[in-house]
């Protein structure tokens, strides 16, 4: 077809000429390509490249950061919340007896008046006062009335 | 025998009745370049592309530096998410991604230039090339390579002149010397759409090849 196709327009180029002669241009054209631009060329293929690789480490490491970071907020949040620190029923207080018991002795405090302060901050006093009933009583009997 | 999954708006004109009768009849060893070798790396790839790569965004584009662009952002998108494929699967994949920067390159342009042409600041710089700094020719033989110049800004003014589907495949093709199967891939249509472009392409350069010599 293409023969019957050149015998009807005799000046007109085959393909093979048209495909040939534009090969040829184009090659030469590469070939003759000036400096400048082969330069930005190795530049763009460069950059390209750093672009790759550091993009290839973002890809390598964003998950894994991801996951850390997930786990963190998982723990954090399963340790500071209160709920499961002081509800006995909570899985986390029935396992920790001790500490159930001290939050319960902690509960168990009956609050203190103001006027009652002065005995709790003079406690050791109160304390030394209480282990002295015994010379207390003998000190009379003996000393005093000689 | 015709695709028309992605044809072209052809005029029912007689170029294109004859397209249709010399469908197939380009034959496969004038399209068919000798084979290149697989390039082991990426980089290596790139470097034995990047400068018909640009030289054909410079033909589509008619301008050097968007070329540039176009290429560099080929071959960053080629090596941020294809790097890992197959080294056979590279040129396609290149050319694909090539020819979707120029298009929206070309789109780009349009609009701009009809904003232009709609607050009257347009420039009618379709027929004219502008000019140009060129590097001093330093060369054993200026005036030849100053013939090649000229040839090949008159076969790029004849393949500006097809639309776009055309150009396309009668630069990967022809040009390129990719195959019709990464053809197709690389334009994202069937193989048959490939060839009916090819030969509606060959069948408007015949006539314009008195322009190349």
């Amino acid at each position: 077809m293409n023969n019957l196709h050149e015998n009807t327009c005799n000046d007109v180029p085959g393909d093979d000429e048209v495909a040939s002669r534009a090969r040829a241009i184009f090659r030469t054209a590469c070939e003759q390509a000036d400096s400048y631009h082969t330069l930005r060329l190795g530049l763009a293929r460069r950059k390209a490249m750093n672009a790759g690789s550091a993009h290839r480490a973002v890809k390598v490491w964003a998950p894994l950061a991801g996951a850390a970071a997930c786990c963190a907020l998982v723990v954090g949040v399963v340790w500071l919340r209160p709920s499961s620190r002081l509800q006995p029923s909570s899985p986390i207080a029935a396992a920790t007896p001790a500490l159930s018991s001290q939050s319960d002795a902690d509960e168990a405090i009956p609050e203190v008046g103001s006027d009652q302060m002065d005995v709790v901050q003079d406690l050791d006093f109160y304390r030394w006062l209480a282990a002295q009933p015994a010379m207390a009583s003998a000190a009379p009997v003996g000393s005093g009335r000689r | 025998m015709h695709e028309t999954t992605d044809a072209d708006p052809m005029p029912a004109s007689g170029t294109a009745m004859n397209a249709a009768a010399a469908l197939g009849a380009v034959p496969a060893s004038v399209v068919t370049e000798p084979a290149r070798p697989v390039a082991a790396t990426i980089e290596a790839f790139l470097a034995s592309v990047e400068r018909r790569a640009w030289r054909v965004a410079e033909i589509a584009l008619r301008d050097s530096d968007e070329a540039l662009d176009a290429v560099q952002d080929a071959m960053l998108r080629l090596v941020r998410h294809y790097s890992a494929k197959p080294a056979e699967e590279w040129p396609p994949l290149f050319w694909g991604i090539l020819r979707r920067r120029i298009t929206d390159l070309q789109r780009r342009r349009t609009v701009r230039n009809r904003i232009m042409v709609w607050t009257g600041r347009a420039t009618n710089d379709d027929d004219e090339e502008l000019p140009a700094w060129e590097a001093p020719d330093l060369g054993p033989d200026p005036s030849r390579a100053l013939a090649s110049r000229q040839a090949h800004a008159a076969m790029s003014k004849a393949i500006r002149a097809l639309p776009r589907r055309q150009q396309q495949v009668f630069m990967l093709r022809m040009l390129e010397g990719l195959d019709v199967a990464d053809t197709a891939k690389a334009m994202g249509c069937s193989a048959g759409s490939v060839k009916t472009h090819l030969s509606r392409a060959m069948d408007a350069l015949r006539t314009r090849l008195e322009e190349w010599r």
